[in-house]
């Protein structure tokens, strides 16, 4: 009987912390930061971004009555998002709002707002993977996409947005290995 | 001044190791930045991208300003080049 209570209150212990995690998901990730270590949560499975680093830009969407106009329209178009811009989407049962995270880990987009605004939502998303996946190179003059990476000696993030008026930037991209 | 590569870390890591030692290196497994600067060439024949080497200089005010895009690893703009860019922005 006690041993029973005892697993029926580590059950409730463990299901507040990740109520509590994922509650902290929209709220803790700002535009810029990265989301390699970030566990989302839906329902009782654990997900983490580390499944999709280096696969899918990933689009992260509450799967709530607030967003289903939204949900609806990214539904239609999502073979589109996954052929054009490697993109896949993962519905969570909290509130997230929408969130863009790239390939890489970074939070590039964030779009909390009222039911109603499904097509401006879904408008600013493409803008958004347009620019993760450009086939010519960018125009010289152009604003310069900001990059959220990490150093691999000292496992810091480098964000370039960090260097805007302070400094000139010289990036240097190497060769994939094949 | 950094160089990104479009690996995952383990594989940056160990290039770092063997080649690169005193630039910051930045693993950039999903090939974002090249990706968002457009320094690909469709690669047909296995269905995806190739990612070029490239130089970019980038100014204070988050402006692209200069691209030089090679064809192998080894092109890479002279240091005099560089360097000459880097006055123009200094002379601004």
């Amino acid at each position: 009987m006690s041993l029973s209570w005892a697993k029926n209150m580590l059950r409730y212990i463990f299901a507040v912390i990740l109520s509590v995690c994922a509650a902290s998901i929209s709220e803790g990730l700002e535009v810029g930061d990265s989301a390699l270590e970030t566990t989302f949560v839906s329902g009782d499975k654990e997900i983490k971004f580390a499944d999709f680093h280096g696969k899918f830009n990933l689009i992260v969407v509450s799967d709530t009555m607030k967003y289903r106009e939204f949900n609806t329209q990214l539904e239609q178009q999502a073979d589109t998002f996954k052929a054009k811009y490697d993109a896949t989407t993962l519905r969570l049962q909290e509130d997230s709002g929408i969130l863009l995270i790239d390939k890489s880990g970074y939070l590039r987009w964030k779009f909390l707002s009222d039911a109603g605004l499904a097509q401006t939502a879904i408008a600013e998303l493409e803008s958004e993977l347009v620019k993760l996946k450009r086939h010519n190179p960018l125009p010289i003059g152009s604003p310069a996409p900001d990059f959220g990476l990490i150093d691999v000696e000292t496992g810091l993030l480098f964000n370039l947005s960090k260097y805007k008026g302070k400094k000139h930037a010289l990036v240097t991209l190497l060769l994939q290995t094949y | 001044m950094v160089a990104i590569k479009p690996e995952p870390k383990p594989v940056v890591s160990s290039f770092k190791e063997r080649l690169i030692k005193t630039l910051p290196l930045l693993a950039d497994p999903g090939s974002s930045v090249h990706e968002a600067y457009g320094i690909v060439k469709p690669y047909h024949f296995h269905s995806r991208n190739m990612y070029l080497p490239a130089t970019l200089l980038i100014d204070k005010q988050g402006v692209l300003r200069w691209l030089y895009i090679g064809k192998k690893n080894s092109d890479r703009p002279s240091l005099d080049s560089i360097v000459e860019q880097l006055k123009i922005l200094n002379a601004e």
